[in-house]
Formats: C-alpha cells, sequence, structure tokens
C-alpha cells in the first residue's frame, strides 16, 4: 500500500470516514449481544464497510469531485449561515415572523436589489405559506414567544374548501 | 380488477383530486424546465403538503410533480442544450440540433408525444405485473427479503457516479444513519443519546429534503446565481406533431418505453440511465435515420424521452411491491407513503387495493395531463427557463425548512434536514452521489431486521440462505454487481 | 390589544417539542414555542388562565401518531363531535416519534387548562418499564378510554392446529414462532402475556408492523400471529386466516365464529385501547367540564356512526376508572416486560 502524503491531504473526508467509522465501532461493541446477530452488529460491519473503502479511496487518489476552483466554498457557507439562523431564530420568532426576517436577507444575498420586490415577496410568500399549513393543512408552526400570527384573521370558510 | 379500476377511477375524478394532480403537473412542468431543479428535489421540498392530505391525494400531487419534471426536463434540454433534470441528459444529443435548426417546438412536441407514450406504457406495465410480482412476494420470507435488499444496496452502489468507492461509502453512510434509534429487534436504543426524537431513528424525510433542497441550494450558491443564463428567444408555435413526425416516433417510443419500464424498475437505475440506453439501442437499430443520429433525428429524441418517462412507472414496480425503490424520487414516496401509516410491500396488494388502483388511474391521467399541457403549453413552458433563480432559491429554503418543521411538529428534524444538506453538499463537492445514500438509508432496515430475523427463526444457522433458491440467486446476482465491476476498474487500472 | 393580553397567551401556550427533550421542560416554557395554531381575532379569546371556564378558546388534542392511523381518525371524530357540542374549534395535530412518547409528553408538559388534550394508548405503562421516556400513568389525568381493540391470536387457514387445545399440543412439543407487530408493541405484549397464561413457551418475532406480520404467518415463517381482532376480522371470515381465540369477555361480532380464550380455558382480556388525557395537575372545576363534554360526545350520533362505520368497538371508561386501570396495567406490563428479558 503508497500512502501518500499527498493522497490524504487530497481526501480529507475518507480520513474523517475512517475516523468517524472507528468511533462508531467502539460505540457499538459495548452494545448487548442479543440473539444470534445483536444491535451491534450491523453499525459495525456497515463502519468497517466505510473503512475498508475509504483506505480504497485513499490509496487510488481517485479525484472525482467537482473542481473546487469553480465553487465559491464561502457562498455556500454563507447560506448555510443565513438558514442556520433561521433556525435558531424560529423557537423566539415562530414561522411567521422568522420566514418575513429571513426573506430579505437570502433575497438580497441572491442578487435581488428591487426593494419592492424584496418586501412582495418576503411579505406574500410567507402568508401563503402560513394560512396554507396553519388553516387549510392544520399543520402546526412554531408560533415564537410573542404569537403574532394569532392576530392574523381567520380564512373564511368558503376559501377552505 | 375492474371493480378496483372503477373505484379508483372514482376516487380521482373527485375535484380536489383533479386540482391536486393538475397542480402536481404543472409545478412539476415548472420545476423540470429550470436546469439544476431536480424532479427529486421537487418532489422532496413539497412532501410537507401532503402530510396532512389523504395517501391517495398525497400520491396524485407528487407523481404529477414527478412526471413533470421528468417530462420537462427536455425542453431546456432542446432549447439551451442544458438538461433541465438528470434523465433529459440523453434528449440534448438530437433536441438541441433541431433547434439549431429553428425547430424548437416540434422537438418539445416531439418530446411531449413521446413522453406521453412511454409514460402511458409504464404505467400499463405497473398496473398489470406489479400485482403479478406482489403476489408471488407474499411468499417471500425474511431470508428472500434479506437478498432483494442486498441486491437493491449493491446495484446502486455500482450503477450511480464513476466511482465504485465513493458510490460504496455514500450507501453505507446511509446505513449507518439508518442504525439510530429503536432496534426493532431486540429494543435496546443505538446512538439515540437520550434524544426522544431519535427514537424513532433519524427522519428518512428530514435527511431527503437536506440532501436535495439544501445542498443543492449551497451547491447553486456556490456556482453562483444567474439570472443572466442562456436567454431563450425562439418562438414555438403550433400545436399538434405533424403526422408524419408521428408515424416516425410510434414504433421506437413503444420499444423504447418497454425498455424503459424494465430498466426503471431495477432498484436503482431511474430516468438518466434509462434514457441513455433506450438512446443507444435506438442509434444501434435504426439504421436509415434520416437525419442521422444526433443531427436532429425526431426519432432520437422520441427514443430518449419515451425511455425516461416510462422509467417513471417503471420504478414503482420494486417500490410498491416490495419496499424496494427503484430511483430516488419512488425513495421519497415511500416515505411519504410511511408518514401516513402505509407500508410497501406485498401486503400493500391486499390491504390497500383501492389506494393502489386510484394511484394507477391517476398516473394514467397524469400522462394523459402532461400531454395537453405539454402541447398547449409549449409557448409558455419555455419561458419559464428565464424565470430568475434568485427569486426561487430563497423561496425553496423556506419550503425546505418548512416542510422539515410540519413532518412531526417540531423542530428537530429541521436540524437533520441542515445537517444532512450541509453533510450533501461536502459529498456533492468531492465526487461523491447521493443516491446510494438515499437507497441505504431506506434498505439498510429490511436488509438488517430480515438478515437478523433470518438467523433467529435458524436459530443461527446461515443455511436458511442457501436453502431457498430465490435468495441464493439473489444474494449472488448482488455479489456479482459488486465484484464485476470492481475486477473491471482494478485491471483497467492496472493496465493504464 | 394590549401588549399584556398578548404575552398573556403566549404564557398560556401550551409547551411543545421545539428543540427540546422532557427533562427541558422550564427552557421550552421560557421560549414559548407551541404546536397551537389558533388564530383568534378578538382579544377575548386570547386571554385565558385556568380559572376560566372551560373552553375559552380552542381546544388542541395531540395524536402521538401519524396521521391515518386508529389514533388519530378516532382523535379526529372525538374532536369532531367535540366541536358541535363546545362554542369553540376542536383541532387535532400529530407530534410522533418516540414510539408515542413525544407527543404525550407534549401534552403532559402543556398547562393544565384542558385545551390541550392527547391520545394515549397501553405504550403509556411502557414507556418507563422500555427505557423509551420518563412518562407513566402518574404523569396524566386521564379523561376517558373510547375504544377497545383486543387481541386474537391468529394462524394460517390451513395449518395442523385451527383450536387452541391443538395449537398448546403442538406448542409442548415443537418450538413456535409467533410473530408481532413490532417489539414492546401492546401486541407483543399481549402474545406474551397469553402464552404465559397459556404455560407455553414462545419465539417472539417482530415485524415491522401488523401487515408483514400477518404476511409470514400466512407463508409459513412463523406459526401464528398476534394481532388485533377486527384489523383481521376480514381476513379471517373469507381470507387466508384462522383466528384461534379472541382475548376479551364477549363475543365479537365482527368474527362470530371464534370463540373468546376465556371460554377455551385461558382467563385473559388484553389487547390495545385508546383513550384521551390532559396534562397533570387540572383544576377540578376544568376536568369536570371536559368530562361532561367527553360524555355528551360518546353518546353523540356522529361519534357513534363513526365509530361503527370504522369497525371501532365502543368501549367506555372514565376517569377514575381509567385511572386505575392505568395504574394496574402499569404494573402487569412491568412484569411483562421483565420476564420477556427485552434490552432497554
Amino acid at each position: 500500500m503508497k500512502l501518500s502524503t499527498n493522497a490524504l491531504r487530497s481526501s480529507p473526508l475518507a480520513i474523517a470516514f475512517i475516523v468517524g467509522a472507528a468511533v462508531v465501532i467502539l460505540f457499538a461493541s459495548r452494545f448487548p449481544s442479543g440473539g444470534e446477530v445483536g444491535p451491534g452488529f450491523f453499525p459495525i460491519g456497515i463502519s468497517t464497510g466505510i473503512i475498508l473503502f475509504a483506505l480504497v479511496e485513499l490509496v487510488t487518489e481517485d479525484d472525482g469531485g467537482l473542481d473546487v476552483s469553480d465553487h465559491d466554498l464561502r457562498a455556500a457557507g454563507v447560506v448555510l449561515a443565513l438558514v442556520f439562523g433561521y433556525l435558531v431564530a424560529m423557537p423566539l420568532a415562530g414561522f411567521l415572523v422568522g420566514t418575513i426576517l429571513f426573506l430579505p436577507v437570502i433575497l438580497y444575498y441572491s442578487g435581488v436589489r428591487s426593494p419592492t420586490t424584496i418586501a412582495v415577496i418576503s411579505l406574500l410568500l410567507p402568508l401563503a405559506l402560513f394560512y396554507i399549513f396553519s388553516q387549510f393543512f392544520l399543520v402546526p408552526l412554531p408560533e415564537g414567544v410573542i404569537p403574532f400570527s394569532r392576530l392574523l384573521p381567520r380564512l373564511p370558510v368558503w376559501v377552505m374548501l | 380488477m375492474i371493480e378496483y379500476i372503477i373505484a379508483g377511477l372514482t376516487n380521482v375524478l373527485n375535484p380536489f383530486t383533479l386540482f391536486l394532480m393538475v397542480a402536481g403537473v404543472l409545478v412539476g412542468i415548472l420545476m423540470g424546465s429550470i436546469p439544476g431543479m431536480t424532479a427529486t428535489m421537487t418532489v422532496a421540498v413539497l412532501l410537507s403538503f401532503t402530510f396532512t392530505m389523504d395517501p391517495g391525494n398525497g400520491m396524485m400531487l407528487l407523481l404529477g410533480i414527478y412526471g413533470g419534471a421528468v417530462y420537462s426536463g427536455s425542453i431546456p434540454a432542446i432549447l439551451i442544450r442544458t438538461p433541465g433534470t438528470p434523465s433529459a441528459a440523453a434528449t440534448i444529443f438530437d433536441g438541441y440540433p433541431l433547434s439549431q435548426k429553428g425547430e424548437a417546438g416540434r422537438a418539445i412536441r416531439i418530446s411531449t408525444v413521446a413522453s406521453f407514450i412511454g409514460g402511458v406504457i409504464s404505467v400499463i406495465g405497473l398496473m398489470f405485473f406489479s400485482p403479478l410480482i406482489a403476489d408471488a412476494a407474499l411468499q417471500f420470507r425474511s431470508p428472500e427479503f434479506f437478498a432483494l435488499a442486498l441486491f437493491g444496496l449493491t446495484i446502486i452502489a455500482s450503477v450511480s457516479g464513476d466511482s465504485l468507492p465513493k458510490g460504496m461509502i455514500s450507501g453505507l453512510l446511509g446505513m449507518l444513519v439508518a442504525t439510530v434509534g429503536i432496534d426493532p429487534l431486540t429494543g435496546f436504543q443505538r446512538f439515540t443519546f437520550g434524544v426522544p426524537e431519535l427514537l424513532t431513528g433519524v427522519q428518512f424525510i428530514a435527511v431527503m429534503i437536506g440532501l436535495f433542497g439544501i445542498a443543492e441550494g449551497m451547491k447553486a450558491y456556490s456556482s453562483g446565481i444567474d439570472d443572466e443564463g442562456k436567454k431563450v428567444d425562439q418562438d414555438i408555435d403550433g400545436i399538434l406533431p405533424s403526422l408524419s413526425d408521428l408515424k416516425a416516433i410510434g414504433p421506437v417510443s413503444t420499444a423504447s418505453g418497454i425498455a424503459g419500464v424494465l430498466i426503471g424498475s431495477i432498484p436503482g437505475a431511474g430516468g438518466d440511465i434509462a434514457a441513455f440506453i433506450t438512446y443507444n439501442e435506438a442509434t444501434r437499430w435504426i439504421k436509415d435515420a434520416v437525419p442521422s443520429f444526433g443531427e436532429g433525428n425526431v426519432r432520437g429524441i422520441a427514443a430518449a424521452e419515451s425511455g425516461n418517462n416510462a422509467s417513471t412507472g417503471g420504478a414503482l414496480i420494486p417500490t410498491l411491491t416490495l419496499g424496494i425503490p427503484g430511483d430516488s424520487v419512488s425513495a421519497i414516496l415511500i416515505g411519504a407513503l410511511m408518514v401516513h401509516d402505509v407500508q410497501p410491500g406485498p401486503a400493500l396488494y391486499q390491504e390497500e387495493t383501492t389506494l393502489l388502483y386510484t394511484i394507477f388511474v391517476g398516473f394514467l391521467l397524469i400522462y394523459v395531463l402532461i400531454l395537453v399541457f405539454g402541447l398547449l403549453g409549449a409557448h409558455y413552458w419555455v419561458r419559464l427557463i428565464n424565470i430568475r433563480e434568485s427569486l426561487l432559491w430563497p423561496a425553496i429554503l423556506v419550503l425546505c425548512v418548512i416542510g422539515a418543521v410540519a413532518l412531526r411538529g417540531n423542530l428537530f428534524d429541521a436540524w437533520v434536514m441542515l445537517g444532512a444538506g450541509a453533510l450533501g453538499y461536502v459529498l456533492r463537492l468531492r465526487g461523491y452521489p447521493l443516491a446510494p445514500m438515499v437507497l441505504g438509508l431506506i434498505l439498510a432496515p429490511i436488509a438488517e431486521t430480515n438478515l437478523r430475523r433470518s438467523l433467529s427463526l435458524s436459530g443461527g444457522s446461515f443455511d436458511i440462505f442457501y436453502t431457498s433458491p430465490i435468495a441464493l440467486v439473489i444474494i449472488l446476482l448482488s455479489v456479482a454487481t459488486i465484484a464485476v465491476p470492481a475486477v473491471r476498474s482494478l485491471s483497467s487500472r492496472s493496465s493504464a | 390589544m394590549t401588549d399584556d393580553s398578548i404575552s398573556a397567551s403566549a404564557g398560556d401556550s401550551q409547551a411543545s417539542t421545539y428543540g427540546g427533550s422532557v427533562n427541558r421542560r422550564n427552557v421550552l416554557k421560557a421560549l414559548g414555542g407551541t404546536g397551537l395554531v389558533a388564530t383568534a381575532g378578538c382579544t377575548g379569546q386570547l386571554s385565558g388562565g385556568s380559572n376560566q371556564e372551560w373552553p375559552s378558546r380552542q381546544v388542541e388534542v395531540v395524536s402521538p401518531w401519524s396521521a391515518g392511523g386508529g389514533a388519530d381518525r378516532t382523535s379526529r371524530a372525538v374532536a369532531d363531535a367535540g366541536e358541535s357540542n363546545t362554542d369553540v374549534s376542536w383541532n387535532v395535530s400529530n407530534q410522533t416519534g418516540g414510539s408515542g412518547s413525544v407527543g404525550m409528553s407534549a401534552v403532559a408538559n402543556a398547562e393544565p387548562t384542558g385545551h390541550t388534550l392527547g391520545c394515549t394508548a397501553p405504550e403509556i405503562c411502557l414507556y418507563q418499564h422500555l427505557g423509551i421516556a420518563d412518562l407513566g400513568p402518574d404523569d396524566i389525568t386521564p379523561i376517558m378510554q373510547y375504544t377497545q381493540m383486543p387481541a386474537a391470536i391468529v394462524v394460517r387457514e390451513n395449518s395442523d392446529y385451527t383450536t387452541v387445545d391443538e395449537f398448546l399440543s403442538y406448542a409442548k412439543n415443537n418450538k413456535v414462532q409467533m410473530a408481532n407487530s413490532g417489539i414492546g408493541s401492546s401486541w407483543h405484549m399481549a402474545g406474551a402475556a397469553w402464552a404465559y397464561e397459556a404455560g407455553i413457551d414462545v419465539q417472539h418475532v417482530a415485524y415491522p408492523g401488523a401487515a408483514p406480520a400477518i404476511t409470514a404467518t400466512v407463508n409459513g415463517e412463523a406459526d401464528c400471529a398476534t394481532v388485533g381482532a377486527v384489523e383481521v376480522a376480514s381476513q379471517v371470515r373469507d381470507g387466508p386466516l384462522t383466528a384461534l381465540g379472541v382475548m376479551y369477555d364477549e363475543q365479537l361480532e365482527s368474527l362470530p365464529n371464534t370463540p373468546t380464550m376465556q371460554s377455551q380455558g385461558i382467563d385473559i382480556v388484553i389487547g390495545s385501547w385508546l383513550a384521551h388525557f390532559a396534562p397533570p395537575d387540572l383544576p377540578d372545576d376544568v376536568k369536570q367540564s371536559i368530562v361532561e363534554t367527553y360524555n355528551t360526545v360518546y353518546e353523540s350520533e356522529s361519534f357513534k356512526t363513526f365509530m361503527e362505520n370504522n369497525n371501532f368497538m365502543r368501549v367506555k371508561r372514565g376517569p377514575d376508572e381509567l385511572q386505575k386501570f392505568l395504574d394496574e396495567r402499569y404494573k402487569y406490563y412491568g412484569q411483562l416486560v421483565e420476564k420477556l428479558n427485552i434490552q432497554a
């Protein structure tokens, strides 16, 4: 096996998989043995498979990934962070207010500059989704600390039929 | 059977159900027309709308999206040489040359009719053959189901992506995630860390929304949201394809349709593979092509489009009869059914016949809708390609979040979705295919419980696997599926 | 609308499961996330403490299992009848997960104003024994049980044993494999209890749901299955199954040819059931009003029709009777789980 440092550097994911799988094996080996093949059998078997194929991946240095230089990793990070913030805010602001706050930011980041477009989408989309889910589908959405959404009028019955 | 068809038809002709089918087809056509918006993503992101619907109605919406998106992927393939969904990639070969000659309208009409023919053949195949398969599968015991799940896992790893190790790792990761939760055979809690939301496992649908919504969104932003893109200025006029075109594509559409059903029904082989194979076969069989294939032959478009749409109904065959998904979309459909406590498998054909025939009849009607909207609306659909991505992606991200929250009415699943999205993005970036992970998630519990149940029934003896001829054959097939490409890649590497 | 009334209603909202576990109930209350979607337009309906009349605003019934299942459908029928018998709207939401414990815990941790009710089943007597959740009969205020689903043992139609006696004599000499619809489920427990009462040893084989358990019984992988008697009635009447007996104290209408287990010498009444409950510490007057409404609902024509059309037996236990029943079951299941040696 020729494991060059170059291969290690070019496949950080494979390394992460090996480490992760090893941790899983450690955990699963403490599972009780239940019957012929216990609850630990599959997690251990799967993790062993991951380690084996990740080793193959390291050795073959087969870089089939997308060309990273074509990708602005920061942009992906920003989107992830924005959705992260959106989720953090959800229990506090509720779905309605949270979405009304989230949309202008992400729209602006997407390159939309027209204030009218941003305002119209950021208000109408959350309201439409709120009504569809909470009143038509009866799916509970987070209301937040201050349930502003309760102040909205109920839809008249004919709209719901 | 007739009475079931009538019962299904009665369900489908309900105004709300019809509305859902029309809405599904239109949304599917819309999203499929936009490069980068796949059928899988659209179904995953809009799944939440079906959570409280009756399962039949929910399936109509999702199948409408599925059929519509697989069809309309051909529109940008023809017009701007970019497939709207992966399954339309083979449509470019002859679609784009026609478009360059100023005959985009003709190409789209051909694609519409061929999609319709392929789709109808597939639904008929589904309606007549799946009950037979389900009937046979009623005799399947745990060893056979274990073998089937194993087969699904190996085939997906070998057909998706260029690298077998990457496909395997992706599939194994999915399987590992699926082991979280209460062990179905002993009741032991695996990797739950005291989180009650994890007792029933990591929610498959939340992971799907993450992998296909959030990860795709991150990828779209990282490659740059481009509102300018390739503008379409060609005008589409006319509605019906010419009689001579119809005559030309009739046989090839039918043959490709039948082939598409067969390919689609192999677990893991979806519309993209079906279309490539049917297109290839068409170029091999038709010697008198004028103009030749690759230069705008209508029969080339028909072969690819009939093939990929035929794979939709084909994919539903193993999905509904065995609970083993034929492609990523049908994997999500399994998740959608399980939200309603409907477990796909042979017992479904005994207990939920009305639901099944509603699905069959509805899917047939969906293809009629696709034909009608495709022909009447071609003039408008081409404008959809110009839709501004900068408006679409924010809306998709919101829909992802609402979908995960609505799943069980809690935020935990939304965090799972976000985590899956981040992982999916990194995997995509490094060239790992995501489809094996999806299949791994669905198939691991089937493989595990059936393996362990077999062994506990046999008292620990592995004889139980080779005393069943069906199980033995399928297991050998699975081994071959992995071994053949592995040997081939090793030998090609050593000779290189 | 004053700020006070808004925040009053926020504090009033029931705890839910957003981002939290059962143990973090205080944090949850501080965050105030809620599953309730009331959009009452006027101030009067937004305020409402525990001293107020019940119902003073929308009543939410949490089904801890997914839409389409028995708990969900019957809860919706109760809510529909409740709505026609009160001045407020009733809404059913599904908060699933943790074998039902997530939704039930959400209700158990809600404000005890009676505006959040929940659906429960035998599982509430099992969570603590199985280590699934720290939730038991003491953590809820039982309101009413409205249905009962007796268990039955089924075998395939042309098997060598079609009566309990034949089955038992077979089981004395052979290893019997008994299919169930999930480990730790009430059907698994019923099967185990029956085998214990009958004095035989069986190997329990878990399947993901009743349908695959029945398929396995029909194709011979398992020798028998413990399932809901009414659920399989049609497959027993004209299909591939034979029911050995029903674990109930009277003959079932839907299975006219199947005797009870009691009449065959095995004295056991077990299965599943559904009931509604309120959070603990419910004020007595509120409890009284809810129970009265539930009595009306139970006798209402719409509820009766629903139950009949959907093959649910109408069996009632009032609050006190239900409390006793829960305590008794809790102990009983505890002993069973110990005997079965399920890992938790």
